[in-house]
């Protein structure tokens, strides 16, 4: 019997066409327009002329966080002489008057967040933007991994993050990792937290109360245990290989990926989509309603987490991380972030995502266990 | 095979089923009729111990059943009244994964696949995925799931819904013919003409509660329901009705244009009477028709006229 529902959900998974779509198709393609958007991020090479920016210092500085340097030594391109900004320290009315005169570009105050003044909106304020959000995107993320990974925090400031490396590549990584690759994590993420549905399904699938098909399969002699077992391993195992499959797409043909962090790499995404398939069985069992209703919650629960992590905005992730820093860590998909970001900013892989991970699996199993064992269906 | 006895079971205020009592035997095409939202999906659910029940004991095959009755269950095939198939299997193994559920040596499944799919005429559409089936042959599907493994009960809640009358025929022959290889069958239905056609023995019910049990003949002669007589008639006057209302076999009588429609109460030589005082009063007849008491009549008075599911 676990032979049979196994086989049969293997087919069934992945003959789905919505689960090749997302699961794959979707991740593929948007890894090309990655590709080809942003590859070449941080040249700026069109500019011929330094754009004029105003800087308004802090009251105190922080003497490892250096805004007026890090901007001060972002070459205009790579390996060029010639800086990008030409920075002007000044007072704020005197910053506000340069830029309502048009002689700078815009003109940053060095708060927390830092504050962008512009008096109209063309690429060159764009840059400036881009270039200070990063910045501070960086050191926020920064700042929350030196608290899970100190050591590491340390040596990394040690190495002298106050250089305009800060934008476009970490040094302990030596430039094999380009700044792009946090957009390939986010993708790895969102497609292994992605499995939340193909969880909810197996449970939709199998349980009585959930439908026609589940009602038939609860009254035949086949153990319930073992029919969600095989079930749920069959459907892991597709979304695992379509998540490895974008991996190995990334690495093999756009070569995005390094390949010493591919072994750790494969093992977060193994992990990771463990937990978001988990998280889905764990909805499913616990929502009373149709299929439509509880793939809704378990889509919204997957948008949400994916949200509140930062794959959908760096701002709400720094967000979270400065205001509830709890939510952060209870987030299945801000352990998955933080985990594949650690090993772009760190050189060592941060295990304390990796545990957080298995811990969120051992706690949805657990809300399985516990919902599953109910007997009888009386909502049916 | 099924005994239910008293059993009881709410969904909050409603009383789903009412001391309701079921003895299905050995070899039976059991009928179980009632309206839309007498109880009887909850009677089949509850013998199939999916829902728990108040009060009351049921055993199948002599033994209590609970969720764990292994034992029971591989006895038992259901054909569900939604048709519960996997959208993404193709009809092969759509029956194949279900009979894997009870069977797990590979060449008596093979074998039980192959005689389930024959049974239902589904050779042809082997390959074809259930959203390319029409609908009588995604009933059919439905069917060959749930009587792949051989069961030696059938339950079967209103297999033929939605189905045109060549399918419809198909499948209540092929219930004949598993009734007759052995298999007793539970049938629900809310078609009347199909229940006569193949029960044995009939329950109706209403508001959870079973009404009236016994033959289909058992059932029409426990109501007091005449024969249905119409007649063309020739040279009548309006003072005539009278006459005829006041016959002590006449139930009702009324006459719509030239017909003389009657309810005359069961009996014989009535007819014979009614020809003789139509003659005396000098009245002819064009034509004639009888029409003997349904089980449709016997429902619609047992369960009563009014509209159901309404809001």
């Amino acid at each position: 019997m676990f032979k049979t529902v196994f086989r049969y959900s293997l087919l069934t998974t992945y003959r789905q066409k919505a689960v090749l779509f997302w699961s794959l198709a979707f991740p593929l393609v948007m890894s090309i327009f990655f590709f080809f958007a942003f590859g070449n991020i941080g040249a700026f090479a069109k500019f011929t002329e330094p754009i004029k920016v105003a800087y308004v210092a802090p009251q105190t500085r922080n003497p490892f966080y250096n805004l007026r340097q890090i901007l001060s030594d972002i070459p205009m391109s790579e390996g060029s002489e010639a800086r990008l900004f030409e920075l002007q320290e000044v007072k704020e009315e005197e910053a506000r008057e340069l830029v309502n005169t048009n002689q700078v570009t815009a003109a940053v105050l060095d708060l927390d967040p830092p504050v962008l003044l512009a008096d109209k909106v063309s690429i060159k304020q764009v840059v400036v933007k881009q270039v200070v959000e990063q910045i501070h995107a960086t050191k926020t993320t920064l700042t929350s991994l030196a608290k899970q990974q100190p050591a590491a925090a340390l040596q990394t400031m040690g190495q002298g993050l106050n250089t305009a490396e800060y934008t476009r590549k970490i040094p302990i990584n030596e430039g094999r990792m380009g700044e792009d690759i946090l957009y390939y994590f986010a993708l790895l993420a969102m497609v292994s937290l992605g499995a939340c549905s193909a969880g909810a399904m197996v449970i939709i699938s199998q349980q009585a109360n959930k439908s026609q098909e589940g009602a038939r399969v609860s009254i035949t002699p086949a153990n319930k245990w073992l029919r969600v077992a095989a079930a749920g391993l069959a459907s892991y195992l597709v979304q695992l290989v379509l998540s490895l499959t974008i991996l190995a797409f990334l690495t093999l043909v756009l070569k995005k990926i390094p390949l010493d962090i591919v072994p750790y790499l494969s093992l977060l995404i193994s992990v990771g989509t463990l937990t978001g398939f988990l998280m889905g069985m764990a909805i499913a069992c616990m929502v009373n309603g149709s299929m439509n209703v509880i793939l809704s919650v378990t889509t919204s629960a997957y948008l949400f987490s994916s949200f509140l992590s930062g794959l959908m905005s760096h701002y709400v992730q720094r967000l979270v991380d400065t205001k509830v820093a709890w939510l952060s860590a209870i987030n299945p998909g801000s352990m998955m972030v933080k985990s594949m970001y650690s090993m772009f900013y760190y050189q060592k892989a941060n295990h304390s995502y990796l545990l957080h991970m298995l811990i969120a699996c051992l706690l949805f199993s657990i809300l399985v266990v516990l919902t599953l064992r109910r007997r009888y269906h009386d909502s049916i | 095979m099924i005994k239910m006895n008293g059993v009881i079971k709410r969904y909050g205020n409603l009383v789903a089923l009412n001391q309701f009592d079921l003895n299905v035997e050995d070899g039976q095409i059991y009928g179980l009729l009632g309206p839309n939202g007498s109880g009887k999906s909850t009677a089949i659910n509850s013998m199939l111990a999916l829902l728990s029940i108040e009060k009351g004991e049921i055993k199948l095959f002599g033994q209590r059943i609970t969720p764990t009755s292994y034992a029971i269950k591989r006895n038992i095939g259901l054909v569900p009244q939604e048709v519960a198939v996997l959208e993404d299997l193709n009809v092969q193994e759509n029956v194949d994964y279900f009979c894997g559920l009870y069977v797990s040596d590979y060449r008596e499944r093979k074998r039980l696949v192959d005689a389930a799919i024959a049974f239902t005429d589904l050779d042809k559409f082997r390959k074809f995925l259930p959203k390319k089936l029409s609908g009588g042959l995604k009933r059919r599907l439905n069917i060959a799931c749930g009587i792949a493994h051989k069961p030696s009960l059938l339950i079967l809640d209103e297999p033929t819904v939605a189905v045109d009358p060549q399918s419809r025929n198909a499948i209540l022959e092929g219930i004949k013919a598993l009734n007759q290889q052995g298999t007793t069958v539970l049938y629900t239905s809310h078609y009347m003409e199909e229940v006569e056609q193949i029960c044995t023995t009939i329950t109706i019910m209403d508001k959870g509660k079973g009404l009236l049990t016994g033959t289909k003949e058992e059932l029409k002669a426990s109501v007091n329901l005449g024969d249905q007589v119409d007649i063309r008639l020739i040279n009548h006057k309006a003072e005539d009705m009278d006459t005829i209302r006041s016959l002590p076999y006449v139930v009702k009588a009324e006459l719509v244009e030239d017909h003389l429609k009657l309810e005359m109460a069961r009996g014989e030589s009535r007819l014979a009477s009614l020809f003789h005082v139509l003659e005396r009063q000098g009245i002819g007849m064009a034509e004639m028709s009888v029409r003997q008491p349904t089980l449709n009549d016997v429902f619609l008075e047992v369960t009563g006229k009014e509209l159901r599911d309404h809001v």
